[in-house]
Formats: structure tokens, C-alpha cells, sequence
């Protein structure tokens, strides 16, 4: 059967794995910001938007290619991350995790709507980078490449970051125990909103990205939001390194799913994988098994 | 130690029981008997696996491993809600009462469906402690003792065969301290028996006929409360060290 | 307290005979949104049994009014009188309901909710995509002839709205209710007093998917035409969870209030700027969820209750 052409697999493959890069920068900022406060954030796809429509506006208004945009949104939305932290999510840490939800989800309903009025629920693109690099049998389509090539180094970034600086383990450290950090010394309230920042930072980055790919209006979130809870469920909440795999093994699933079957199907594959997995294991594949909030 | 088989005079019998978190051995081959109508102590320090062995016998804990007899039925891996109804309940450490809802709520959702009198079974216990009054208080305006006592008459209200409990006095004041020990042998008079984690040794010394001595997830003493008391292995799991070969008087505490 | 179950049962029977009445002195246009109150304070008493009362909240509950919808209007074309579309409509979404809340309600409330956030969308997608079924992105439309009245529908919603509201009442003051709230309180401790959490919970979940499917089902009737996007309505779900949770949830009253409010809002704000009615949905939302846990209904009505010792003579 032609499908099972060897090079029509690999090629389905590589671009499950560069979609899959672009949704590991988004899912992994939604894990960092469970890790450390136990919130689950519904609208960090809609964050990821505000990155979008703002690389959007950047190239309409003053023709900047959107990887000159990253420089300036990702910078803007860390403050704005940060500083919606403090207004708002501060007052949901601590109380039972469906607060946090019931607040987030309100959060997500006012920007989407507030991003309704603003840009109208038309569809929006950059179609800055074109056309695809032919390698041999395989086409590798260049705004995809770009965006996978950013979304992997920013994803290392934070990993690194993370791992070796003394901000990152302290981090970490509120992550693991916020109440025995705090006895240490660490400013555990700032380092909630430097990392809702950073969170909603590589949401925006995700989202200056994805004007290259996708078109997007401010009602696609919903779509991203799933992707990523699939991604978590499946690589268990507030493991990075799960979220990263997940990531992968999502976009291949769907580029498979799309081959094989139709594109609207492919929508629906993280839907079902985290019905699928929900109903096998609902710690994740990976898990960190829910543990209750630290009260 | 000698290994007693499970007989008919036991209401609890634990075998074999294992629970293992993930490389930490809480319990290992955990084998405890407790006799029908007794009062039994579980002492042990701090991590030796006590509350794990309530969350496995009670239910609330599915991953271990062994068996778990009570009444002469195996219990292990059934859910806590089953196991209630059967006539085995169990007390937390810390208060789990209802917060919104009130005192009498909180009594009668622990009854059973079907007794028509529920509400009266329930007043009438918090006549016996003097607390009919408190019938309409939130759980949550309790002061910290009335919850414990309020959980301890709520685990009543299904007039269990066997009751847990995880450490009933801590936290309360000595007047309803004293008013829970008294229910406790009041109960016990009429039949119930109890398995009970406690710290304060002169209430063990008092009120427990049989003593479970645990220590890193196994049994390492066993019996009278006299004897325990100057078993080596127990005072190095306490204390850590070997004790001179002394009369002590007083129990440590 | 017998005083307040009197006067409960007074205002609840005068506001339903004022109800009853409206038809004969109010015009079409007040009727349509008379309707539209009736039918968001079924939804949203709905909701408020699974997600109010035993506090797993619940992201999609429109899905099980889209497949009432979908399942009316199928059957009403079918040739069915549309009274029985309804009820089958209720019908197909509580047998729907069985193995999604056996499934999704052995998990814990978080993961739950994350569960049933993608429910709607799935259904959405899944009628979109079943073409042979559902004509997909184009919708249904029915034939006037084949629709009952303005008035029938009318009826038929506030019908619906009173049923629901009963159900609370009577579940709240039931031995079913108790334990739900146990449940909501602290479900571990439920578990170890005896209340099966699963089968109450799915009890609850069940019993809250039949309302939703029959007035999907109205609805459908009462629009004469619906397609994915309409029926799988994220906006929809908003306003359901604001009139809930701004009016009290877990009450009796509450959606009754929390209806009330949402649809002036909506009234004034929607025809022009849908999108500013929603955003302010959602800022209503961020408010009770951060300021008033209880609603309106709990600043309406503190509960007379402060510490034990002050309204109690001492014990000695």
C-alpha cells in the first residue's frame, strides 16, 4: 500500500516532531506554573495569543518579521505575566485546585472576548517564512523548522535555566516544598510570579511562532489548551521532562492521525489520547502522582 | 515472638501485610491479631508505620499486600466505604469533620440509610458527652477537642464491631480527654473492640490489654504493656541505645 | 427550619403561577426571553446538582445539551410528536451520561474537570464530522410546520425549569443530598463514614444530564435551526457556570438568581456587543470566585452562625 511508503512515515514524522517542539515550549510553561503553585492555569493558551496578535500587529503595522517580534513580546508578556500573578493568581494559591481552575477559566473568558472585540474572530497569519527546504525524499517546511529550531533552544533555555542557576533551584525548591523553602530564606511569593512570568513568556514565544504556521484567530485557544492538558496528563503533572516527550509523542499522533485519516480527525486526537489515557492511568504515563495542594 | 494462628476469638487478623512506596518499605510482613472485645495498643516512634497500617486495614490504602482478615472476611483492596458498613470504622489524627455542615449532619450522614430513628441515634450520643446543644453548629465553629469528639461519636453512629483509633486524644484537653477514654471503656464494657495508636504510655499501660509494638514496618515486641516496656529491641527503637540492666520506674514518654 | 421552608414554598409557588399567567398579558418578544430565563435556570439548576452539590466541577456540561439537540431535532424529523423528541432527547443524554461519569468520576476533582473541559469540544467535532448524521457544519433545519408554538415552547421550557429546580429542592434536603455535600466537604472522610463517593457522585452526575438533553432538545424546536457551533456553545458554558456560581451554588435559590441577573445583563449588552457580555461573564466570574465563594445568595443571606460558645450556654 502506498501509505506505508517508508518515506511518507518518516516524512509524517518529522513533521509530527517540529509541531511537536512548538507545543513542548507551550506545555511546558503550563507545567511549571502546576509544579510550583499548584495552579492549573486555563488561560495560558490564551496568553500564547497575546503573543500572536501581538507579532501580528508588529508585522501589519511595522513589517517586523516575527523572530525580530520574539525580542520584543517575550519580554512585554513576562512582565505582563508577572504582574498578573500578583493581581490575581496570588489570591487563588493555596485554596482547593477547582478555585484556581473556576478563576483561570474566568481569565481566559475575558481575554478571549477582549481579543474578539479587539481583532474580530477573523482569521489572522504572518506569512513571513515560506515555502519548505527539500533534504533529499523530505520536504521540511521552513516556518515550521524556524519555529522548531526556537521552541527547542527556548525549551533548553529554561531547562538549563532551571537546572543549574540558583533562581532555578529556587524555583525547584518552592516547587517541591513551598512551606520549607519559604523557612530557608526564598522569597516564595516572588518566585511565583517570576514564574507565572516566565510561564506566560513561553506562551508568547509559542504564540509568535505559531503566526508563522497557523492561522489563528482569538477563539484558538481552546484547541491549544486541550493540546496541552493531553501533553500533561500524559507526561504527568509538573514533570518537565514528560511534558517534553508528550509533547513529541502528541504532534506525531497527529501528523499520523492527519496522514492517515483527515486533518479533523487529527484535531481530535488529543481529545481522545486524554480520554484514552485518562481511563488507563490517571497519573500519566509518566506520573508524578497528583498529590493534594500543600495547604 | 510465636506466630498465633487466626481463630475465632480474633476479630482482626493482619498477614504478610506489605507496603512498599516506591522503594520505601513502610510495612513489612506486618502480622497483628487483635482479640474480640479487647482493647489493643500499636505503639511505636514516629515513621514506624503505624497510620500506614490503619490506611491499609481501613481501606483508604489499596497498593499493599498480604491479607487482611476481620470478622474471619478478607478486607484487603475493598473499598473504605465497604468496609464501614461492615463494622470496621476508624478515626483520623488530625479533624476530618464536615466544616459546613453541622454536628448533627455530620452524625447522621455516617448512619445507615435505612434506620428511620437516625437523627435520634445521633442526639442521643451528643447526650452522653453533653454536646446535644452544639446539634446546629457548623463543624467548622468547633473548638479543635469538640471536633475530635464530635468525629469519634460520628464513627459510633454505625455501631462498629471494631474501631481504629489514630491517636484520639492528641490536641484535646484533659477534661474531654478523660471523657473520650471513658467512652472508650463504656464501649469496650458492651463488646466493641478497639485498636488504638497512641503515644501517651500511661493510657496504654491503662487501658490496653494486648500491645503491638512496631518499628520501620515490623512487629518487634508484642504482649502485656509490663513486659514491652522492658523488652531491649523497644527501648532502642525508642531510645536508641541499650538500657543498663536497671528497674526503671515510669514509662517513657 | 420550618419558617424558611414555608416561605420558600410561598415565593417559589407565586413566581410559578406568575409564570404560568405571563403568556396571556406579555408579547412575543418577552415570552422569547422569558423562555431563554427558563431555560438557563434549567441548565443551570442542572449543573448545579453534579457540580454545585458535590463539587467536581464540570467544564463541558453543554455537550449533553447538544446531543438533546441534535437528538430532537433528528427525531422530530423523524416524525415523532415533539413532546416524545424531548424526553428522548433527556433520554439519549442520560444514557450518554452512564458510562462518562462511570468513566471520568473515579478520578479526583482536578482531573475531572480537565476531562470534561474537552467534552464539548468533542462533541462539537464529533457532529461536524458524523455528516451522515448530522448534515455536519451545516446544521439542521426544521420546518415550521413540523415545530410547536411560541407559547408550546414556552410552556415546555418553564416546565423544564420548575422540574429541575424540584429536583434540587428535593435532593438537597434528602439523604442523597447529605452525602453529596459530605462529599464536597471532604471526600475521604465521606468514604470512611460509609457513603459510596463513586455511586453517589455518579448518581449525581447521571440525574444531571437528563435536564440539559431535554431542554437541548426545546431549544432546538425553538430556534428551527441548529448547527455544531450553536448547540457545543462555549458561550453557552460560561453563562452557566456564572449563573450558578453568582447566584450560590449548591442552593436552591441561587440559579434562580443568578439567572435573573445574567439574562438582563445579557438583554442589554448581547444584541450589540456579545463579546463585552461574555467579558464581563467572565469578570463576574474572577469576583465571585476571588470576593464571594457563596454567591449573592450567601451575602443575601448570612448564616446566623459564629462561634459555638457565644449562642450555646456552656456545658458543664
Amino acid at each position: 500500500m502506498e501509505l506505508l511508503d517508508p518515506i511518507i512515515l518518516l516524512q509524517l514524522l518529522i513533521d509530527g516532531l517540529l509541531a511537536g517542539a512548538l507545543y513542548a515550549l507551550l506545555a511546558c510553561g503550563l507545567n511549571l506554573v502546576f509544579g510550583v503553585m499548584r495552579v492549573i492555569n486555563l488561560a495560558h493558551a490564551e496568553l500564547m495569543l497575546v503573543g500572536a496578535f501581538a507579532a501580528y500587529l508588529l508585522y501589519h503595522y511595522l513589517g517586523w518579521h516575527p523572530l525580530w517580534s520574539l525580542l520584543l513580546v517575550v519580554p512585554m508578556v513576562f512582565v505582563l505575566g508577572f504582574y498578573l500573578e500578583r493581581v490575581l493568581i496570588e489570591c487563588v494559591v493555596g485554596r482547593p485546585l477547582l478555585t484556581s481552575l473556576l478563576a483561570t477559566y474566568g481569565l481566559s473568558i475575558i481575554l478571549l472576548n477582549l481579543g474578539l472585540l479587539a481583532f474580530t474572530s477573523e482569521y489572522k497569519s504572518v506569512p513571513e517564512l515560506q515555502g519548505a527546504l527539500v533534504m533529499g525524499e523530505f520536504a521540511i517546511s521552513k516556518p515550521r523548522a524556524a519555529a522548531a529550531i526556537v521552541s527547542v533552544l527556548l525549551t533548553a533555555a529554561v531547562f538549563l535555566f532551571l537546572d543549574r542557576t540558583r533562581l532555578g533551584k529556587a524555583i525547584r525548591a518552592v516547587s517541591e516544598h513551598a512551606q520549607v523553602a519559604a523557612i530557608c530564606g526564598i522569597d516564595v511569593r516572588m518566585i511565583r510570579m517570576l514564574t507565572f512570568g516566565l510561564s506566560a513568556a513561553m506562551a508568547a514565544a509559542a504564540g509568535v511562532m505559531l503566526t508563522m504556521i497557523y492561522s489563528f484567530s482569538p477563539e484558538s485557544g481552546a484547541d491549544f489548551i486541550q493540546k496541552c492538558f493531553a501533553i500533561i496528563i500524559i507526561g504527568g503533572m509538573g514533570n518537565f521532562a514528560g511534558a517534553f516527550y508528550g509533547s513529541l509523542l502528541l504532534g506525531v499522533v497527529e501528523a499520523y492521525v492527519g496522514g492517515f485519516a483527515s486533518s479533523q480527525w487529527a484535531e481530535a486526537v488529543a481529545y481522545l489520547l486524554l480520554v484514552a489515557v485518562l481511563l488507563i492511568r490517571p497519573s500519566g504515563l509518566k506520573g508524578v502522582a497528583y498529590a493534594k495542594p500543600q495547604v | 515472638m510465636t506466630t498465633t494462628a487466626c481463630g475465632p476469638d480474633h476479630i482482626l487478623c493482619t498477614r504478610d501485610l506489605r507496603r512498599d512506596f516506591g522503594g520505601v518499605q513502610a510495612l513489612c510482613g506486618v502480622e497483628l491479631h487483635v482479640v474480640r472485645g479487647s482493647i489493643t495498643g500499636l505503639i511505636g516512634p514516629n515513621g514506624s508505620g503505624k497510620t500506614t497500617m490503619f490506611q491499609v486495614i481501613s481501606g483508604m490504602d489499596r497498593g499493599a499486600t498480604g491479607s487482611v482478615m476481620f470478622d474471619r472476611e478478607e478486607i484487603l483492596g475493598r473499598r473504605p466505604s465497604t468496609i464501614y458498613h461492615r463494622g470496621l470504622a476508624r478515626t483520623f489524627q488530625l479533624s476530618h469533620v464536615f466544616p459546613d455542615l453541622t454536628v448533627l449532619e455530620n452524625l447522621v450522614v455516617a448512619g445507615s440509610r435505612k434506620d428511620r430513628s437516625v437523627e435520634e441515634r445521633a442526639l442521643g450520643l451528643l447526650g452522653r458527652v453533653h454536646l446535644q446543644d452544639y446539634a446546629p453548629v457548623l463543624g467548622k465553629n468547633l473548638s479543635y477537642g469538640q471536633q475530635k469528639l464530635v468525629e469519634f461519636l460520628r464513627v459510633l453512629m454505625s455501631d462498629p464491631a471494631l474501631i481504629l483509633l489514630d491517636e484520639p486524644a492528641a490536641g484535646v484537653n484533659p477534661t474531654l480527654r478523660q471523657t473520650l477514654w471513658d467512652m472508650v471503656r463504656h464501649l469496650n464494657g458492651l463488646g466493641t473492640s478497639f485498636l488504638i495508636i497512641e503515644h501517651n504510655m500511661e493510657v496504654v499501660s491503662d487501658l490496653c490489654s494486648d500491645v503491638y509494638v512496631l518499628s520501620e514496618g515490623s512487629v518487634i515486641a508484642r504482649g502485656a504493656f509490663d513486659a514491652i516496656r522492658e523488652d531491649e529491641q523497644v527501648l532502642e527503637a525508642y531510645f536508641g541505645k541499650t538500657r543498663e540492666p536497671r528497674a526503671g520506674r515510669g514509662a517513657p514518654s | 427550619m420550618p419558617n424558611r421552608k414555608y416561605k420558600d414554598l410561598w415565593l417559589g409557588t407565586a413566581l410559578l403561577m406568575l409564570a404560568m399567567t405571563a403568556p396571556l398579558y406579555v408579547n412575543d418578544y418577552y415570552q422569547s426571553f422569558l423562555l431563554q430565563v427558563f431555560m438557563m435556570i434549567a441548565l443551570g439548576q442542572a449543573w448545579n446538582l453534579i457540580s454545585g452539590m458535590t463539587g467536581y466541577v464540570s467544564f463541558g456540561h453543554t455537550a449533553f445539551f447538544g446531543v438533546g439537540a441534535y437528538a430532537g431535532a433528528l427525531l422530530l424529523l423523524a416524525g415523532f410528536p415533539w413532546w416524545l423528541a424531548v424526553l428522548k432527547g433527556g433520554g439519549i443524554a442520560l444514557l450518554l451520561a452512564i458510562p462518562l461519569g462511570l468513566l471520568t468520576l473515579r478520578l479526583r476533582g482536578p482531573y475531572f474537570a480537565i476531562a470534561m473541559l474537552g467534552l464539548n469540544e468533542v462533541g462539537r467535532i464529533a457532529a461536524t464530522l458524523w455528516t451522515d448524521l448530522t448534515h455536519g457544519g451545516d446544521g439542521i433545519s426544521l420546518a415550521p410546520d413540523l415545530l410547536p408554538s411560541l407559547r408550546t415552547n414556552y410552556f415546555s421550557m418553564l416546565t423544564l425549569a420548575t422540574t429541575a429546580t424540584l429536583i434540587v429542592a428535593y435532593v438537597y434536603r434528602s439523604r442523597f443530598g447529605l452525602e453529596l455535600r459530605a462529599i464536597r466537604e471532604d471526600e475521604e472522610a465521606a468514604e470512611m463514614v460509609g457513603v459510596n463517593t463513586v455511586a453517589n457522585k455518579v448518581m449525581a452526575f447521571v440525574l444531571s444530564a437528563l435536564i440539559p438533553g431535554a431542554v437541548g432538545a426545546v431549544y432546538a424546536m425553538y430556534t428551527s435551526y441548529i448547527n455544531p457551533q450553536s448547540v457545543f456553545s462555549p458561550a453557552l458554558n460560561i453563562q452557566i457556570i456564572v449563573i450558578v456560581l453568582f447566584g450560590g451554588s449548591g442552593t436552591v435559590w441561587g440559579p434562580l438568581i443568578g439567572a435573573g441577573v445574567v439574562m438582563v445583563l445579557r438583554e442589554l449588552l448581547w444584541a450589540q456587543f456579545p463579546a463585552a457580555h461574555l467579558a464581563l461573564l467572565g469578570v463576574l466570574l474572577l469576583a465571585v470566585v476571588l470576593y464571594l465563594p457563596g454567591g449573592l445568595l450567601s451575602f443575601v443571606r448570612a448564616r446566623p452562625q459564629g462561634r459555638a460558645d457565644s449562642q450555646v450556654r456552656k456545658t458543664p
